[in-house]
């Protein structure tokens, strides 16, 4: 990664250079300012964004049940939402796809969002799972005895208990959909166009530097994020 | 913490269905859709083995499927060894935890396209790592260097495959790794069990419940996945997601069931890698039944 950041803002390093002999900001600049580069940008982010929130919305309720009920149908349930982390990823977004073309989705912004829930929503459901099992339940109660609504028990008491478990599954959730390739490619059918594909694009044909600094577009924000995200969750001693 | 054992109500359940709706919906009729056009031809209502026959019939199948399965193979066999050796490390020497951990976040959350250009720009024979032997003299320049991206032999594809997995396997597992196992793991110590020994008795039966399963999917990723053979592979033999991939996207229609032919084959393959890891990882199980070895969630 540091190679790809050195690589970033300098122009023709030949072999054998270790060191590039001249840095600049060119290749950051004119990447940057590439339409394409901009719009793909801001379609991922609006995307991940979109897929992260419906996911917690409906990983939510789930969670909640899910750490209530007992060993068989809590183990089913873990089954059915890990099945398509056991499926070979080529293969699920296919079918994903095929599924999208005759629900008249493919190709469109909503419909890359449902095929990017498939991958996602099980890490959100697993995060706030495991907190939902941990918290203390009189804490509700007792708002419940003093007269809170339950509105103002879900704003006042069981969100801010839940705080780092939904930022932390939040964190995920926008990772694993921001990491997305085949299933952006295949859902979105060259009409909804992610800075990964743009990335892509650029192996063949496209500068050293100018996949350098794509990569980096694509990389640094998920790794930052996902790093503060396990420094958050901490470890468990 | 504990749990109240009350039933759950019609309501609480009712959360459950958008979840299972979407994940489960979708992924059950991409398996249904699979089969179901790998088992048809175009422009034909005839049932049939045909398709199969034809795909595996194809010159290079066999390089590719043996390529693909053996890059898997070796990609999650580093990654799942490297992850239970380092966990086990962990827990008993936990210096440079903290750090490490906080690596491997940022490792998991770059995207697997980001990380094989990364292996390319560090591995490749003009690549940085190339240059600092050359300057050290240990090779004479680029061509002395051995190929180790974009290779027959698939060094790349397993390198990437080997270090993006680890550390999804490893974080995995850390949930399992809480003060009763490193407190068995201390009582092995003491009773003389050696580094192997604690590792094989004692840490793979606790944390098996997630290894096994996270092994599975990072398998299934090295079989399955587009990128890492896409951006670090050869064009023959490419892997069987790179291939199946092409296919689906070839303007001919009959590639399209082709390429869900070669779907199924790459889930009858972790099918079956599945089974023969549950049956030989069975002796785990029964070890984990002792009650004394038992380990709370977060204990």
């Amino acid at each position: 990664m540091l190679v790809l950041g050195v690589q970033a803002v300098s122009v023709r390093w030949f072999f054998p250079e270790v060191i590039p002999h001249s840095l600049t900001l060119q290749p950051l600049r004119s990447t940057v300012t590439d339409p394409n580069v901009a719009s793909s940008f801001v379609t991922g982010l609006c995307l991940s964004l979109a897929v992260t929130s419906v996911a917690i919305v409906l990983a939510w309720p789930a969670a909640r049940t899910l750490a209530g009920v007992g060993r068989g149908l809590g183990a089913a349930v873990v089954g059915v939402l890990f099945l398509p982390s056991l499926l070979p990823a080529v293969g699920l977004a296919m079918g994903v796809d095929v599924m999208l073309i005759r629900l008249g989705l493919a190709g469109t912004f909503v419909g890359v969002l449902l095929a990017h829930l498939v991958p996602t929503l099980p890490y959100v459901v697993a995060v706030l799972t495991a907190a939902f099992a941990r918290r203390d339940q009189r804490i509700e109660a007792q708002a419940a005895t003093l007269g809170a609504g339950p509105l103002q028990r879900l704003r006042l008491v069981t969100v801010p208990s839940m705080r780092g478990a939904l930022m932390v599954g939040a964190a995920l959730g926008f990772v694993v959909s921001w990491s997305q390739y085949t299933m952006t490619l295949l859902a979105g059918s060259g009409r909804v166009v992610t800075l990964t594909m743009v990335l892509f694009a650029a192996l063949s044909g496209g500068s050293p530097s100018t996949v350098a600094v794509l990569s980096l577009l694509v990389a640094l924000p998920a790794g930052a994020l996902l790093a503060a995200a396990g420094r958050m969750s901490g470890d468990p001693s | 913490m504990k749990r109240d054992r009350r039933r759950t109500s019609g309501r609480e359940l009712l959360g459950l269905v958008p979840v299972l709706l979407v994940v489960g919906g979708l992924s059950i009729a991409a398996l249904v859709d699979a089969l179901a056009s790998s088992i048809s031809a175009e422009g034909s209502d005839a049932v049939g083995l045909a398709v199969f026959r034809t795909v595996l019939g194809l010159p290079g199948f066999w390089a590719s499927f043996w390529f693909s399965l053996y890059v898997a193979l070796s990609g999650t066999l580093l990654a799942t060894a490297g992850a239970v050796v380092l966990g086990h490390r962990w827990c008993t020497r936990p210096r440079g935890r903290r750090t490490a951990q906080t690596l491997l976040h940022f490792n998991l959350g770059v995207p697997h396209l980001v990380w094989a250009v990364a292996l390319v720009a560090l591995l490749s024979p003009s690549g940085w790592l190339s240059r600092v032997t050359s300057l050290l003299g240990l090779d004479s320049g680029i061509d002395g260097f051995p190929v180790l991206v974009n290779d027959p032999y698939g060094i790349g594809i397993v390198l990437h495959l080997a270090s993006k997995e680890l550390p999804f396997v490893l974080l995995a597992t850390l949930p399992l790794t809480g003060v009763a196992t490193r407190r068995s793991l201390a009582q092995g110590a003491t009773l003389g069990a050696g580094t192997a020994s604690q590792i094989r008795h004692i840490y793979l039966p606790a944390i098996a419940p997630v290894l096994i399963p996270a092994t599975i999917a990072s398998f299934a990723f090295g079989l399955g996945g587009y990128e890492p053979g896409a951006a670090l592979g050869v064009q023959r033999p490419r892997t069987l997601a790179v291939v199946a991939l092409e296919w689906f996207r070839s303007p001919d229609l009959t590639m399209r069931h082709r390429a869900f032919a070669v779907a199924v084959v790459l889930m009858a393959t972790v099918a079956l890698a599945s089974v023969v890891l549950l049956a030989m990882t069975r002796s785990w199980w029964t070890m984990r039944a002792t009650p004394h070895r038992r380990e709370g969630v977060r204990a």
